[in-house]
Order: C-alpha cells, then structure tokens, then sequence
C-alpha cells in the first residue's frame, strides 16, 4: 500500500471496532463482579462495599497544596479541551469548514485531549497519594497505581480521532484550492 | 507565469490581441467569468476544465497547443 493510498479511515475503524469489543467485554465482567459481589449469583455470598473518604479540620500547607493539586488540574484542562473546542469550532463556522487554520485548530485541541488529560490525572493521581500518605498510615498504593486505575483511555480515543480528523480536513483544504484554481 | 509546481504556461494574451477580443468579450463568448479567465491568464490557474478548453478553442479559433506551452 503506497501512501497515496493510505487512510485514515481504516486504522480509525479498526481502532473503534477493537475498542467496542474491548469496552462491550468489560461491561459484560463488571456486570457480572457485581452480581456476583451482590450474592446473586450461585455460590457466592454479600460483599462488604467500602468508600474512602478521610478530611481534615486543620490542614497544613502542604496538605492544602496537595488538595488543590486533587481538583485544579482536571478542572484547568477541562477548561482548556473546551476553550479549544470553542476556538476550533468557531473558526470553522465564521471561516469555512476547508478555511486553511481549521486543521490546525483542531490538530491543537488532539494533541491538548492526548496529553492534557493524562498529564492532569497524573497531577491528580500524585496530589491524592501525597495527601492520603500525610492522612493515613499504610496506604495501599503509590501515585502510579492511582494513575494506572484512573488514566483517562477515553482521551486517547478522542485525541487521535481529532487528529484523524484533522488530517482528513487538510486533505480537504488541499481539494478546495485545487478546485478554487480550477477554471 | 506558471504556478510554482508546473512548467506550464497560458498564452491567453497573445491569442486575444491577434483576435482583437478582450478579456471582457472572451468571458461572454465561453460562458466563463471574467475573473477565472483573469486568473488563466495571469497564469495562476492549477487546472482547466475540457469542457472550457474546448469553449476556449472554439472562440479563439485555435488549438489546445496554441493556448497552452510546456517550458521548463
């Protein structure tokens, strides 16, 4: 296959027909752990649920650090992916969906989705351990655990989409100056 | 002047002034407007349509190779 022919489409779908099959069997795992946990089904019995949930009256400062690092990361990227959204979407309304910036655009908001979520969990992951160290003795695991349990696969998903699309839309942009210089 | 990636030039100029046409006259001949047939001429055209070449040679009485010259 020579790079002319080469698509985006096809690793896109193959990438999104794995992932439903991945995501589908683990629905599937989760649904039954829970029956399971809940005693219905055959030969298993009640487990106990736990939450953890420790606060503190009189934080020092570097707890108070760490409680900002748990919540600010998330919320200034949340903030971002939005801002970019907006900025992205904005430019291809006033500009043309083919206008020459907005593959640029939206390459911006891919790479921010692709890095800034797990960047921000990872601030989140560490922040969460140093506090919870500084408020439990003997906690179970470390910060790159946390970000193990809690990296956000859906970024990945959504930021090489955004990347696909935008080499998609350059294409695109390429076609409209030829057909501009057509005659 | 050709487009940076071609070796192709438009002879649109030399053919209208051997048959006393302007730019103007030309456009309404071919059913073209003014400013794509500006932009052939002025040689920033990437690509012509058969079907305009085809108007284009019927009007100016001539062939596709007296419009258009390869010199790189």
């Amino acid at each position: 296959m020579t790079r002319q022919d080469w698509t985006p489409l096809r690793p896109l779908t193959g990438l999104a027909r794995g992932a439903t099959w991945v995501i589908g069997a683990g629905a599937l795992i989760v649904v039954i752990a829970n029956l399971s946990a809940m005693g219905w089904l055959p030969g298993t019995g009640t487990s106990p649920v736990c939450v953890e949930r420790v606060c503190t009256t009189d934080p020092t400062t570097a707890q108070s650090i760490a409680g900002l690092g748990h919540q600010v990361p998330q919320a200034l990227f949340g903030l971002g992916a939005l801002a970019l959204l907006v900025r992205f979407l904005r430019t291809a309304w006033q500009e043309g969906p083919y206008a020459d910036t907005v593959p640029g655009r939206l390459s911006t908001l891919g790479w921010f989705v692709l890095a800034g979520a797990p960047a921000a969990e990872l601030l989140h992951a560490v922040s969460r351990t140093a506090l919870r160290d500084s408020l439990l003795h003997g906690t179970p695991a470390g910060w790159f655990t946390e970000w193990r349990a809690g990296f956000p696969w859906w970024s990945l998903a959504a930021g090489i989409t955004a990347l696909t699309f935008a080499h998609i839309l350059t294409i695109g942009v390429r076609m409209r100056e030829d057909l501009e210089g057509t005659v | 002047m050709p487009p940076p990636d071609t070796a192709i030039t438009v002879h649109l100029d030399d053919l209208l002034a051997a048959r006393g046409l302007t730019l103007t006259q030309l456009a309404a001949l071919v059913d073209v407007t003014v400013v794509n047939l500006s932009v052939l001429k002025n040689g920033r055209a990437k690509a012509i349509r058969f079907s305009t070449l085809t108007r284009l040679c019927q009007a100016l009485d001539c062939q596709p190779g007296d419009l258009l010259r390869y010199e790189p």
